[in-house]
């Protein structure tokens, strides 16, 4: 009776940590910053269980039965609680109000467990050994937490299905207490109960992978935080302690930590090149990252954005943690969010711009490479006015060198002028990109905004190509001789990666 | 066979027979596919045979001139008479629509051929070819007055690409299948290839040119046309069943025809004739969602849809020493009509010669093979082990009977997946007896042959049958003209090519290769033919 009783405390003592663990965890995943996540949940949690503690006192009989509900409802909502969390997090609605009420009735829950223990145990030890014995215990539950949720759980089976376990661990214990003391009270509808979430649990245990595609998470160097199948493209978030990136099927398409020096590469010259960019196009570009930069400008009056991937945009406009990274600038009154294809786009539309900025993923297949083609330069040009630039983001000029020469190289059969130009992103690496103009520019004009990167200085050295960036005499990419996609794939398999 | 793999055999078709059964009742149970033959009109062409129908005209026209078939020769034909001012001709054509090979079908989101789906990027030689790209536009005088051609039209990479063991990988013979031996044979194969393309003969003229009236008549080039293509390869030292296939392909693809039936110097044509001219690389072609009906749309819209007279069955030519009669049966009023004129042009196969002219003799060197082709109408591209970025064009099934499918949205610019599209997929009867073939090919129904596609393609694709919504199954009993060993540049060919006074014949199986080089060439010179016969002061196309 007093063993069993004991092991109880042992199990419920682990769970209850996991649970803490798997919130602290998640939120630091899916919010950054681990340790002000850590630090506040375990404050809430902690604080919880001394509510919980409190709370023990007002329960006067029946604390087998209490005991048993109380066990039955930690394995319910804490068994729940990862799929419930990332399920909020992928829909983006309030986050973390829902995080902590659920730290907070988990807390609550856990802290009764001990004072009801303590209590049913009382008429079988002297009170100097129940205390001892069921405080260590508890202790040694939190040691065994703390060791197998990084060490085996996390790795093996990742937080959801840690958490249903756990979740099952607390039933069982719940249900081994009822069919134990079955006499001593009503016990059929705990029973019930129990069996009931147990079926729950289980059946999350099973179908975890549905609710996150763990085998994902092997793809990535930091825990999905966020994916999604979407007609185009699998879009997959990532997070750890310092950064957040975004990858389209496994490509990476920025990292929180440097987007900034790409961003900045991509529109900061053209902008210094255009005497009056008032009307702004970009390709490509979902994120709203470069749009969030333009919008800096105040000479920019309207921005047109034209992305293919609907869930591209609902996650970087409607998604509130995604949304913050560009400042909400998808919501803004100046920018138009066109959902389409941009070759379909530029055949049916007619407007002009000053500035455009194509920002497409690297040209890895046949149908991301038409938009490379000298087909779609000219399309691209006649929808600028006169004085218009453009800009090409165009892969990486040291790993991807007759990728990148190539895109020059087809900007040039149309007839336009082009001035290659580089940037230093880590994430990346050297990052290639082209501005393209009927005629001469300069980039005398002021900095646009106040930028983190360039500065007048370091713009001039942008357009100095190093030796092992030197231009190679390559072919046009042409719509039906695409010789792109076999430069990209072979200079990124020569280059030993992948995916980028 | 021993006995355990025929307890295997056995064991697999039974387990196969239980789950066709339970498929039967209707366990997984899918959308019904719709569809039907959409054959040329075999019936009415067998009267023919018969001879079923009214012996004297109900009445008679006079016309200048008459051109017996609307396929691509007859068509081009017509267009030459036009170019040169002649207006008072009309086109017969048996079917509902014209173009032959080349017509298509229509679906709610893209036309889709039935037939020819392609042309090569024009030789220099083929000026007629060309000329009729530049009407279209499709070639342009740039900026700097030099010919070019619009490469939206020409087939967006990635063109073609081949299923072997499992695996997509794109060309029809990658590097990446290779092995050390099959690479070494496959290098010298091309090689040799080019060693062709660059030859030329006494008098300067390509070996093998397009149209091919004007490779070389040399002897020592011609002989080649009287071994077959898979002795010619034996004596090369190409054993490599990777490279024979590929070399069969180009037979089945082209002739309807295999390695031993064809010709080495018709095999050889396949690869070392085109040279893109000035305009382009070998391998480049044009593509349209039609196929070649976009060609026969300009020719169709420049002959005068006025003059051209469908659904009727041409009856009989009868050449007289001032001029030609042609019966024919309108079959919308089934009334017998004839036509007066000063010349004809025959572009009608020439297996029909007997049947309608006063020669009797059955021309059996001419042999066609069947083809069946299906039009399959997809809610959405199939699944596929390859990403959406890398669907060809041409999607080629190695080691299959069929030669694959052409996927008619190709050409559009806009990247969408999963947008709804139509495959058109072909399979030629390249071997044994076409006589057989085409018996069974009527018999077969269009269940048959809409599982036998299904089948085939659901090994690439698993879930086409729940993505197809339509399946159009066309036969074409004398589908291509095969360039049989000794037929291009023996007599029987040549005398065939021969106006018979007024007559003048135009067909493309003259040139014994199924091509819209050939067909155009054809019609064109028996049109010229005409019309210098007729007093026009013609300077040639040609």
């Amino acid at each position: 009776m007093v063993s069993f009783l004991l092991a109880s405390v042992f199990l419920v003592a682990t769970c209850g940590l996991v649970y803490e663990l798997i919130a602290g965890a998640l939120a630091s995943y899916l919010l950054g910053d681990s340790i002000l996540q850590f630090s506040t949940i375990i404050g809430s949690y902690l604080f919880a269980m001394g509510v919980g503690s409190y709370l023990a006192k007002y329960v006067r009989q029946g604390l087998l039965t209490v005991f048993v509900q109380v066990q039955i409802l930690i394995g319910l909502i804490g068994g729940c609680s990862a799929a419930l969390l990332f399920l909020v997090f992928s829909y983006g609605i309030g986050f973390r109000p829902i995080l902590y009420s659920l730290v907070f009735v988990i807390g609550t829950l856990v802290g009764l467990e001990i004072p009801l223990i303590l209590r049913i145990l009382r008429e079988h030890l002297p009170f100097r050994d129940l205390v001892s014995q069921v405080l260590a215990l508890d202790y040694v539950g939190a040691l065994a937490a703390s060791v197998l949720f990084p060490l085996f759980m996390v790795p093996h089976l990742g937080l959801i299905r840690t958490s249903f376990l756990v979740g099952c661990i607390n039933v069982v214990v719940a249900l081994a207490f009822a069919f134990k003391f079955q006499k001593e009270g009503r016990w059929h509808a705990l029973i019930a109960q129990g069996f009931a979430v147990l079926i729950i649990n289980t059946a999350g245990l099973v179908g975890a992978s549905t609710i996150e595609n763990w085998a994902e998470d092997g793809l990535y160097p930091a825990p999905v935080v966020y994916s999604k199948q979407t007609k185009y493209q699998r879009i997959a978030v990532t997070n750890d302690r310092h950064e957040m990136r975004l990858y389209l099927n496994g490509n990476l398409q920025f990292s929180t930590f440097d987007e900034y020096r790409y961003h900045e590469g991509l529109v900061v010259p053209a902008l210094m090149a255009h005497k009056s960019p008032k009307r702004v196009l970009v390709l490509g570009g979902g994120d709203g990252l470069a749009v969030r930069l333009l919008l800096q400008d105040p000479r920019v009056e309207s921005i047109t954005l034209v992305e293919l991937d609907e869930g591209m945009i609902s996650l970087f406009r409607d998604h509130k943690e995604l949304a913050r990274l560009n400042s909400g600038a998808l919501l803004s009154p100046k920018v138009t969010v066109i959902e389409n294809d941009a070759f379909r786009w530029l055949e049916q539309e007619k407007g002009e711009f000053d500035l455009a900025f194509v920002d497409f993923p690297d040209p890895s297949n046949y149908a991301v490479g038409k938009l490379y083609t000298d087909h779609f330069y000219r399309r691209l040009v006649e929808h600028l006015r006169p004085g218009g630039l453009f800009v090409v983001q165009s892969s990486s000029p040291l790993a991807a060198r007759r990728t990148y020469w190539s895109v020059v190289t087809t900007v040039e059969s149309i007839g336009w002028k082009v001035r290659p130009y580089h940037a230093y992103v880590p994430s990346f690496g050297e990052w290639g990109f082209l501005l393209a103009s009927r005629d001469e520019v300069t980039f005398d004009g002021p900095l646009p905004f106040e930028t983190r990167f360039l500065n007048h200085g370091n713009i001039a050295g942008m357009f100095a190509f190093p030796n092992d960036m030197a231009r190679l005499p390559v072919k046009v990419n042409r719509i039906f001789d695409q010789v792109l996609v076999r430069y990209f794939q072979e200079d990124w398999g020569q280059f030993g990666r992948e995916s980028f | 066979m021993n006995r355990r793999q025929f307890l295997l055999g056995s064991l697999t078709l039974a387990g196969l027979g239980a789950w066709g059964c339970s498929n039967q009742r209707g366990v997984r149970p899918e959308p019904k596919i719709l569809g039907q033959r959409k054959d040329p009109n075999f019936q009415q062409g067998h009267r023919l045979r018969t001879r079923d129908f009214p012996s004297k005209p109900a009445r008679t026209e006079s016309l200048t001139s008459v051109i017996l078939g609307g396929g691509v020769s007859g068509l081009s034909a017509g267009w030459r008479f036009r170019h040169e001012g002649l207006e008072d001709f009309v086109l017969l054509e048996l079917e509902d629509s014209l173009g032959g090979n080349s017509r298509c079908l229509e679906y709610t989101v893209t036309p889709a051929p039935i037939g020819a789906h392609y042309l090569p990027v024009p030789n220099l030689e083929a000026t007629a070819v060309r000329r009729v790209l530049m009407e279209m536009g499709v070639l342009r005088k740039n900026a700097r007055g030099r010919l070019e051609l619009d490469g939206t039209q020409m087939c967006h990479s990635p063109q073609e690409r081949v299923r072997y063991r499992g695996t997509w990988y794109e060309g029809l013979l990658p590097d990446q299948i290779l092995e050390a031996e099959d690479a070494r044979q496959a290098e010298h194969f091309h090689r040799h290839v080019e060693d062709w393309k660059k030859k030329r003969d006494k008098q300067g003229r390509k070996v093998f040119a397009l149209p091919l009236a004007y490779s070389s008549p040399d002897p020592q080039y011609t002989e080649l046309d009287r071994v077959s293509f898979a002795d010619y390869a034996k004596s090369q030292g190409w054993t490599s069943p990777l490279l024979l296939w590929y070399l069969e392909y180009a037979c089945r693809d082209d002739f309807g025809g295999s390695l031993d039936n064809c010709s080495a110097w018709a095999g050889l044509h396949y690869f070392a004739s085109r040279d893109g001219g000035d305009l382009g690389g070998s391998d480049d072609i044009l593509v349209w969602p039609e196929g070649n009906h976009r060609l026969v749309r300009h020719l169709h819209a420049a002959v005068g849809p006025e003059r051209c007279r469908a659904k009727s069955l041409v009856l009989s030519v009868e050449t007289k020493p001032d001029h030609v009669l042609i019966d024919y049966l309108d079959l919308e009023k089934q009334e017998r009509v004839q036509l007066r004129c000063q010349t004809a042009l025959y572009c009608l196969p020439t297996f029909l010669r007997p049947h309608l002219l006063a020669e009797k003799k059955p021309f059996e060197s001419f042999v066609y093979a069947p083809w069946v082709t299906a039009n399959l109408e997809l809610a959405q591209a199939p699944k596929d082990s390859q990403g959406p970025g890398f669907i060809a064009w041409d999607n080629v099934l190695h080691g299959k009977p069929s030669l694959g499918y052409v996927v008619a949205t190709h050409q559009q610019m806009a990247f969408d997946p999963l947008r709804p599209t139509v495959w058109t997929w072909y399979r030629p009867f390249a071997d044994g007896n076409p006589v057989d073939h085409r018996k069974s090919l009527l018999e077969a129904r269009w269940e048959d042959w809409a599982e036998v596609v299904l089948d085939e393609l659901e090994e690439a694709h698993p879930d086409i049958r729940q993505q197809c919504r339509r399946l159009d199954i066309t036969v074409l009993g004398h589908g291509m003209i095969r360039p049989s060993v000794d037929f291009l540049w023996g007599e029987e060919i040549r005398k065939a090519r021969e106006p018979q006074g007024r007559l003048f014949f135009g067909h493309g199986d003259l040139s014994g290769m199924s091509l819209f080089e050939e067909s155009q060439y054809r019609g064109v010179l028996a049109a010229e033919g005409a019309l210098r016969q007729m007093g026009y002061p013609t300077t040639t196309f040609l």
